[in-house]
């Protein structure tokens, strides 16, 4: 089911949670809302889930309005950031609530708790209490609790937060093959980028309340919007510029040519570069080169970090190149990724 | 100052409290004030009323110590004259009165514990004490102003008056009516204290898990409210239904004459003279033995009985 967020505006006394935002969540879709902690993500998801009201703005669900409709009574379901399970409940009976909740005959909830419990792949622990399980499972038994009732759209905020980083890696392919499996919309909330990437069909980018890009994980990768999106999502090298003769841009390292060309008036511009994107050693003919000394090296494995004075250029070379510090060294930026961020 | 921590490290460091032999020696001398307490003021006593219940009355109204069963058979109802109801319809009198209060006092609380709570921080403080001044009085002065408040020339009595309830030129009391309001205004503080604790360290999370599961407001107050602040009720419930089981004030200034709950018989029969001690003393062994089962019925209320006794 198609969600939308019209013109949506929250704010907390003086700070505002929310400003203006439009969102189109497309059925089917596995989206993320991605941002530092503070943007507005969990906000934006608590208002869908219909667990706080907007000031102003509508939430449409398949083209309804259900701005007004309060959270018991939407077909939206959510997985809480601590998991929120009943510890009074078991497993079966944390998954049965939503079912009991609207009167499902207990021979049907029977067996769609069971279809649940296989689905997160918790078999025989339907009579444990929640505190006997441990972090992943609770996560699990949120999962199918929300999932038994089948939502129209399911709201995930945060549900990797407390978990340590192999099994929230294991559960992010695992939460994406379970889309795949069952469809439906999902909306999941992060402020971890690699998680965004790992499982999202599209990403929204929230800072300070407001939309900054949405797109597919590489679209955003390889075309941030601004400077912002560029340093959330990945790393990158930023370069202050300015309009130089025939479109070229003027930096501290060099004049460059860029991806566009940067335009006559503009002010306030950076070009921006990701680290892996730098070229070493730098072709004879590549047009934009910069030489510098290795400040700094370090090995990762398979790649190494290096980064190059004069203006701390930062690079991503594979872990195999032979480089030391202090070494003099031509790289080149290729035209093609120099983008021209505009603030 | 002395900072706290450093006083621990200064104490383990010396070894004050670190042998078992130490800190048995430590914590005995600190309990015993209590213990002594407790066994002066509390245990004997309740073991010289189990001795007195099987005494008799002299005939001075004192307590003459022949060994008899003849209070108890006086409370089961069998005087002089045959069998009487008078007992069983005073037991179930302050049984009701008890299990009134107590039901009211949760009804008001839980609306008012969630009310402080929501309060910003620093007014919260101020909605206690509001909630605890009326202590500062003594409870017979509150009792009396109910009289006032009930009295025939009160809003509230002339509002009552208008709607039928009471004929013109009356009061509200005295009658169960006015014993109920008394002794909920005597009640309510013991019962909001715990449960504001409770539904302050709330975790609201369950509440929206709960919503967020089609529950109508019920079926939220039933599985997140509920089981996170029964232990605090339990509490509450101890707090307001042990002494109102016991409570002969309230009721004997609202009440009436003809308004007798136990502790009113009892309070009539330990007076030297016209009363007969053992058997208020039998009475009071009753009371306690009642009060005991149903307070246990409650306390499985908590779950954990560690918490609450």
């Amino acid at each position: 089911m198609s969600l939308q967020a019209i013109a949506v505006h929250k704010s907390y006394g003086e700070t505002k949670a929310l400003e203006n935002v439009d969102l189109t969540v497309k059925s089917g879709e596995f989206l993320t809302l991605l941002g530092p902690s503070g943007c507005g993500k969990t906000t934006l998801l608590r208002i869908i889930a219909g667990l706080e009201q907007p000031e102003s703005g509508y939430i449409h669900l398949d083209q309804q309005d259900i701005t007004r409709k309060r959270a018991n009574q939407r077909p939206i379901n959510t997985v809480f950031q601590n998991y929120a399970l009943f510890p009074h409940l078991n497993v079966a009976d944390n998954i049965a609530f939503g079912l009991r909740s609207r009167r499902m005959a207990e021979q049907e909830i029977t067996t769609r708790v069971a279809d649940a419990i296989a689905l997160v792949r918790l078999d025989g622990m339907a009579t444990r209490r929640s505190s006997e399980l441990s972090g992943g499972q609770q996560q699990r038994v949120a999962l199918a609790r929300a999932l038994v009732n089948e939502p129209q759209v399911l709201l995930l905020d945060e549900p990797m937060s407390a978990l340590d980083a192999n099994l929230r890696v294991a559960l992010q392919l695992e939460l994406r093959a379970l889309h795949r499996r069952i469809g439906g919309t999902f909306i999941l909330v992060t402020h971890d980028q690699d998680e965004a990437l790992t499982v999202s069909d599209q990403i929204v980018v929230l800072n300070k309340g407001r939309i900054i890009q949405k797109g597919a994980p590489q679209d955003i990768y390889r075309n941030p919007a601004t400077r912002f999106v560029a340093s959330f999502l990945g790393q990158a090298n930023f370069i202050p510029a300015t309009p130089a003769s025939s479109g070229r841009a003027a930096t501290a390292l060099g004049e460059f040519v860029t991806q566009t060309p940067i335009s006559p008036d503009a002010t306030g511009t950076t070009l921006c570069i990701r680290p892996e994107e730098i070229v070493f050693p730098a072709p004879a003919e590549m047009p934009n080169r910069v030489t510098g000394t290795v400040r700094e090296v370090v090995y990762r494995g398979n790649h190494q970090d290096i980064w190059l004075d004069p203006y701390d250029l930062r690079l991503q070379l594979r872990g195999d190149t032979h480089i030391q510090t202090g070494q003099h060294i031509e790289v080149g930026l290729p035209a093609e990724q120099l983008r021209v961020l505009h603030e | 100052m002395s900072d706290p921590t450093a006083t621990a490290r200064s104490l383990i460091w010396r070894g004050a409290l670190t042998t078992r032999a130490r800190l048995a020696r430590a914590g005995g001398a600190l309990v015993s004030p209590g213990l002594l307490w407790i066994i002066f003021f509390c245990a004997l006593p309740t073991l010289l009323l189990f001795c007195v219940a099987f005494a008799s009355r002299s005939d001075s109204g004192g307590i003459e110590w022949t060994f008899t069963f003849d209070n108890f058979r006086q409370l089961a109802g069998y005087g002089t004259f045959g069998w009487t109801s008078t007992n069983l319809a005073i037991i179930g009198r302050s049984l009701s009165i008890a299990a009134v209060t107590t039901v009211l006092c949760t009804l008001l609380a839980y609306p008012l514990a969630f009310f402080i709570a929501s309060r910003p921080r620093h007014t919260r403080l101020i909605w206690l004490v509001v909630l605890t001044v009326p202590f500062w009085t003594n409870l017979i002065v509150r009792t009396y102003a109910w009289l006032i408040v009930l009295g025939p020339d009160s809003p509230i009595t002339q509002l009552a008056t208008y709607l039928g309830f009471i004929a013109p030129g009356q009061a509200l009391y005295p009658g169960t009516f006015a014993t109920c309001m008394g002794m909920i205004t005597a009640f309510l503080p013991f019962m909001v204290m715990p449960l504001y604790a409770a539904v302050e360290k709330l975790d609201w999370n369950l509440l929206e898990a709960a919503q967020d599961l089609y529950s109508s407001r019920l079926r939220v107050f039933r599985h997140a409210i509920f089981p996170q602040t029964a232990a605090a009720l339990s509490v509450g419930i101890i707090l307001t239904f042990i002494p109102a089981m016991g409570m002969f004030l309230v009721s004997d200034i609202l009440g009436g004459a003809k308004f007798m709950l136990i502790g009113n018989l009892i309070q009539l029969q330990f007076g030297f003279g016209s009363g007969n001690p053992p058997y208020a003393a039998a009475l009071s062994l009753m009371l306690i033995l009642l009060t005991l089962f149903i307070v246990a019925a409650f306390a499985r209320l908590g779950g954990k009985k560690e918490d609450l006794l």
